[in-house]
Parts: structure tokens; C-alpha cells; sequence
């Protein structure tokens, strides 16, 4: 039971993520790979934020602010320049943003591993079982995000402005949308959920290092690319699924050396049986 | 035809090149040196720096002790540190560029993966090296000039299985399947247990993790809370080990905490919402009463501004070993090659009658392997 609540709030964790990949492909068509990058910029505004003020509102407040204000600034710095260039060009910018990122945090905050402590409420006892109050937390907030981003999505103009974009952007443009202002708005949402993932990643994992983002980042993506990258519902589902996975198998101890190698196994599986992953759209290319 | 004669041409130019690269590969290099060269290779960037830079440190401290006494019979020594970021291939490249830098004699690299790698050149040369801190049992046996300054990782797992059983009635142990370290002190603590008829599942709980999972510990911890553990084991780094002791403090599973020396600069890493004791096996207690281990760390923290850790006193220990043993032998030639060196320091080593009272021991003794014999004692972190 501890463990699935664990597994599910390390896969709320991932769908976040995923959803900033996801509706990013989805949109613009490219693979953010210094989306992982972000989280980590979000962990180190949370870890300032707390030495400067010591108190948990304005971490969170700070990180959203700087992560929405980053990666609209990586779009239009890095990004936009290169609409209309071969995808490979932009995955290389990406993978360069990552790399950039990184070695100004480490520049910036040194190469260790700085302890931050952040939501150490304690445990709650539910039915005989002990659950940490953080756990609960996270688990209900991305809850939360979740269903608003849902709402925002098919209820709001902005939203439905980005599922035409995402549809087809030509078609979009000629109907008055603003295609390079739906995507800094699809990069503004997605880094904004990327700072709630890096408080409630810190939530759980209490460090903070140049390199936080690489692991979660990857995993974020394979949540995505399971549930069929650009499906904003696949996320989610993805993320919760990779999660679960995760931690069922290191609470096997027999199992638990293979965690990562039964995860992505997984992800082959899955792309071997439905090539767009579980809710993907196969779209026909016509000719 | 006239491919042929070319191809015959290339194959002869080549063959000539490589006789001239085996011919230079027998140069004495340290037919130059006016100083005895002591090399090594550890992490001095990424995410091991902490410790590579302390045994620098202590290292270069010891060097200098040394020359400020007139080194050995008038003759200075140095002290080459290569970066090789705790990775095997860098350790390899970093002692060949040593090699042919002149060096004599090495305290081998910071790590056990990168150690290992130092080693197999290093048997090929016949250089003695003298690790401060590789750990790893396949370190000092790939030969007879490999020995080490700290205790083995098969020594501290048996330690710490005797040293708990003492005390505890269920030992829950967390270990990283991912790295040697951790493994030799497990599977040591394992065979301990088995000795002492200790039942897995029963006596002792066992739950691990890798490389790609060291972050989140909260299915361990919780786990291990639910069997009604009293005590944790934690065989691995302190980075991780700050992490399972912040997860159990978060579920209030303040249980006591013990580890072997890789949690030295756990202190660092906990904050006050950690209250379990925290203790681990080490052979240097910086705050000891030792009248040499005071005179340590004041130079030490003269000089860098911060406390020694272990492998800083590790560090100083293997220099000031080499540098006793040559005493020991009777070196005086600076031009002496390195593997000459190794054949006067090895009997000596080895003898029984060589003793080395330093930071990190007394009476410090090495077997035909090269292993260390001294005394272990435990630390309990303080926590004020």
C-alpha cells in the first residue's frame, strides 16, 4: 500500500514532466531535451528562495516565475530562430540548451550535492499505515494541475487556440491564430509545470545537484513517449504508469537491481505492440 | 602492380614506426628527475572531487613536511596529481603521462574503479603504488607492488556485522548493486552473518538500489520501517546515505544509523529534521585528543581553511609511508627507475619489522598483499 501511494506520487511527478514534453511536441513539433534542465533551474530558485526568506510560498512562487520566464526566454532565443529548420537541427539546440544549463548551474552553485529541506511535515497514520504528509500532498496537487490543465485546455480560447496549432499550424495561422504566441504560451505552461514538478521532486528527494534533471527528464520523456508523445492524457497516464512500475519493482528486492532496465524494456514493448504508444493517434501521411 | 609496391611500401614504413614507438617505450624516463616523483591519479572535478581533492591536499601537505626537513638525504621530493574524474580509462591514460613524467613511486588513485585500472599499467612497469583510499579488494591483487593505506572493503563489512549483531536484533541494509564499493561491503557483511548464523529475512532485511535510482529511497525506508527494523546499514556514499536519512526522518523511522568510512561527510549533508544517531567505521577521528593527529589538522586547516576529512589524512599517511619505507631502505639515487624503487620498498614493506604509527592507525603493518593491518574505530557523528 506504501508503496503504490510512493509509486504514485513518483508518477505524478514524471506525468508533470511528461505533459511539458508532450504539449511541446505536440505544438511545436520538436523534442525539448533541456526540459529536464529546467526542473533542475526550478530546484536551485526553490533552494535560494528558502536560504534568502526561509519560508516554502515564495520558493514556490519564485521557481514558477523563473522557470516560465527560462523557457520562454530558451524559445525565443534558441528556438524560434530555427522554426522551419530540419528537425535534427533543433534537437541538436536542445540537447545544447541541456548542456548550457547545466555548466552555468555548476559555474553558479559548484559541482556537489547541496542538501535542501523542504516538506518534512511527517507521517499520517491512515488505516494502520503510516503515509508522509508530503507524499499526500504531492499526490493531490498533481492531481489538481492535472484536471486544471484539462480544463484549461478544451475550456478556455488560449486552450483550444493550442489543440488547432497543434492540429495544424497553416491552417491555424489562416484562421487569425497567432502561432508563435500559442507556442511561447505551450513553453510558458509547460516550464511553470516543471517548477511544480522541482518543489515536489524536492518534496521527496531533499538535494539539489547540476545534474538533478537528467534522470527524471529521461524518464519524463519514455512516461511520454509510452503514452503517445503529443497526447496531453497519455502523459499523464504514462507518467503514473512509470512511477507505479518503479517502485513496485525496487520494493522487490529480486527485482529491484532491474528497475531501470524493466522500465525502458517496457517502453520497448509497448512501441512494439502500438507504435504511438497507449494513446497515440496514428495519423495517415496522404500523398 | 604499382598497388602492390605500394602497399609493400606502406607496410614497411609502418613497421618501421611502430620498432621506433617500442624503442622510446623503453626510455628512462627518470633519468632527469633532481626530485623523487610521487605520482597519482584522483577526481579533482565531478561529483567524487570531494575526495580526490582531499587526498591532494593531504598529499601535498605531507610533501611538504617532508622538504621543509631536507627530504631524503638532502633530495626533495613532488607530487603529480592527474584529475582522472573517478573513471577507469582516465586513471589508465593519467599513469602513462605520469609514467613518462618520471615518476618513481605512486599512491595510485582515490577510487577503487579508477585504482583498479591504475594498477593493471602500473603491474606491467613495476611500479609500487601505495592507494590512500581504493577500497576494492581486485586493487591489491592484481600484484606484489599494490598496497593501500585504508582498511579493505571485505575488512569492513565483517566489522561491521560483528560490531552489529552486538547490539541489534534486526539490521535493515540498504546497498547499491551499481557500485563495487558498496557490493564488497555487503557481500562481506553477508558472509559474516552467515557465520554468525544470522538468518537474511529474519535477523537482517536487505533492499538495494543502482546508479539511475539513487535519488528516492522512500520505498526502502518505508519497508524496512514496516519489518520493524532497529537499526540501519548503510554501506555506501554519504551522499545517498544524507538521503536515506532525511526519507526516514520524513516517515519517523528514527532508528540508529551506522556505515562504513564513505560516510565520512555525512555531517555536512544532515540538517536538524535528521535526529538519529549517525555513526560510522574510520580510522581518523578528526577531533581526536592524538597529539599528532592535533598537529594534522591545525597545519591542515591553516593551510585550506577547512577541516581534514579521512582521505586527507589517508592521503598524507601514504606519502609519508612511501617516504619512511625509503628512509627504511636506504634509497639514494634520484635517477633510480621506478621499478627498482618497488624492489628495494617491497621487502620492507612486507618485512614485519616495518611499522608506520600515523593518522589513520598505529602500528600499521602490510601483509604479502598488500592489505593493511591496524586497529578500526568507530565515530559517532556530533551533531551540535
Amino acid at each position: 500500500m506504501n508503496t503504490l501511494i510512493n509509486g504514485l506520487c513518483l508518477g505524478g511527478i514524471y506525468a508533470l514532466i511528461a505533459l511539458g514534453y508532450t504539449m511541446v511536441y505536440g505544438i511545436a513539433k520538436m523534442l525539448n531535451f533541456a526540459h529536464g534542465d529546467i526542473i533542475m533551474v526550478g530546484a536551485y530558485a526553490v533552494y535560494t528562495t528558502l536560504a534568502l526568506t526561509g519560508h516554502t510560498v515564495p520558493a514556490v512562487i519564485v521557481a514558477v516565475i523563473v522557470c516560465t520566464l527560462l523557457g520562454v526566454l530558451t524559445e525565443r532565443v534558441a528556438y524560434r530562430p530555427l522554426r522551419g529548420a530540419s528537425p535534427l537541427a533543433v534537437l541538436i539546440t536542445a540537447i545544447g540548451v541541456s548542456y548550457l544549463l547545466q555548466s552555468v548551474s555548476q559555474l553558479i552553485f559548484g559541482a556537489g550535492t547541496i542538501p535542501v529541506s523542504i516538506g518534512n511535515w511527517g507521517t499520517l497514520e491512515l488505516m494502520g499505515i503510516s503515509i508522509s504528509i508530503s507524499s499526500l500532498l504531492t499526490l493531490g496537487l498533481c492531481v489538481v494541475i492535472m484536471v486544471g490543465l484539462s480544463l484549461f485546455i478544451t475550456r478556455t480560447k488560449a486552450g483550444t487556440a493550442m489543440l488547432a496549432v497543434s492540429e495544424d499550424r497553416a491552417a491555424a495561422s489562416l484562421m487569425g491564430i497567432n502561432v508563435n504566441g500559442i507556442i511561447t504560451l505551450t513553453f510558458a505552461i509547460g516550464s511553470a509545470l516543471a517548477a511544480c514538478a522541482s518543489v515536489f521532486y524536492l518534496m521527496q528527494i531533499p538535494a539539489v545537484s547540476p545534474t538533478l534533471g537528467a534522470m527524471p527528464g529521461i524518464k519524463a520523456f519514455t512516461a511520454a513517449v509510452i503514452g503517445g508523445i503529443g497526447s496531453i492524457p497519455g502523459a499523464m497516464v504514462g507518467g503514473i504508469l512509470l512511477g507505479v512500475i518503479e517502485k513496485v519493482c525496487s520494493s522487490i528486492p529480486v527485482l529491484a537491481p532491474y528497475t531501470t532496465a524493466i522500465e525502458f524494456g517496457l517502453l520497448i514493448l509497448i512501441l512494439m505492440v502500438r507504435p504511438t504508444g497507449l494513446m497515440g493517434k496514428t495519423r495517415r501521411e496522404k500523398v | 602492380m604499382k598497388n602492390f609496391t605500394r602497399i609493400v611500401c606502406a607496410v614497411l614504413a609502418l613497421t618501421f614506426c611502430l620498432l621506433c614507438a617500442t624503442a622510446c617505450g623503453e626510455a628512462n624516463y627518470t633519468a632527469n628527475n633532481t626530485t623523487y616523483v610521487i605520482g597519482s591519479t584522483g577526481p579533482l572535478t565531478g561529483d567524487a572531487s570531494v575526495y580526490g581533492v582531499a587526498v591532494q591536499r593531504g598529499a601535498m601537505l605531507a610533501i611538504e613536511e617532508i622538504n621543509n626537513a631536507g627530504g631524503l638525504n638532502g633530495v626533495l621530493f613532488s607530487f603529480e596529481m592527474v584529475d582522472d574524474m573517478a573513471a577507469a580509462d582516465k586513471a589508465a591514460t593519467g599513469y602513462t603521462s605520469l609514467f613518462e613524467k618520471g615518476m618513481q613511486a605512486s599512491i595510485g588513485s582515490v577510487t577503487s574503479g579508477s585504482c583498479a585500472s591504475f594498477a593493471a599499467e602500473a603491474e606491467g612497469d613495476g611500479v609500487l603504488f601505495m592507494t590512500p583510499s581504493a577500497s576494492a579488494e581486485n586493487v591489491i591483487e592484481t600484484g606484489e607492488n599494490a598496497f593501500r593505506v585504508c582498511f579493505g572493503d571485505a575488512q569492513q563489512g565483517t566489522l561491521a556485522a560483528d560490531r552489529l549483531v552486538e547490539t541489534y536484533s534486526k539490521i535493515g541494509v540498504i546497498y547499491d548493486t551499481s557500485d563495487p564499493y558498496s557490493t564488497g561491503l555487503y557481500e562481506a557483511f553477508e558472509a559474516q552473518m552467515t557465520k554468525l548464523n544470522k538468518v537474511k529475512d529474519t535477523d537482517y532485511f536487505v533492499y538495494s538500489f543502482t546508479k539511475e535510482t539513487n535519488k528516492d529511497f522512500s520505498t526502502q525506508v518505508s519497508e524496512l520501517k514496516a519489518k520493524g527494523c532497529d537499526v540501519l546499514f548503510l554501506p555506501f556514499y554519504y551522499t545517498e546515505a544524507a538521503l536515506v536519512c532525511k526519507k526516514a526522518a520524513q516517515l519517523d523511522f528514527n532508528v540508529p544509523v551506522f556505515g562504513c568510512d564513505g560516510l565520512d561527510g555525512i555531517k555536512d549533508q544532515l540538517d536538524d529534521t535528521v535526529t538519529a544517531q549517525v555513526s560510522y567505521i574510520t580510522p581518523f577521528d578528526v577531533e581526536s585528543p592524538d597529539a599528532d593527529i592535533k598537529a594534522f589538522v591545525d597545519a591542515f586547516e591553516k593551510k585550506y581553511g577547512e577541516a581534514p576529512n579521512q582521505f586527507a589524512a589517508d592521503g598524507y599517511d601514504a606519502v609519508m609511508i612511501l617516504y619512511e619505507a625509503m628512509k627504511a631502505a636506504g634509497v639514494n639515487d634520484v635517477k633510480i627507475s621506478a621499478a627498482d624503487l618497488a624492489d628495494l620498498l617491497r621487502p620492507v614493506l612486507t618485512g614485519g619489522t616495518f611499522k608506520y604509527d600515523g593518522l589513520t592507525g598505529k602500528g600499521m603493518t602490510w601483509t604479502v598483499e598488500g592489505s593493511c593491518e591496524k586497529d578500526p574505530q568507530v565515530v559517532i557523528v556530533d551533531r551540535d
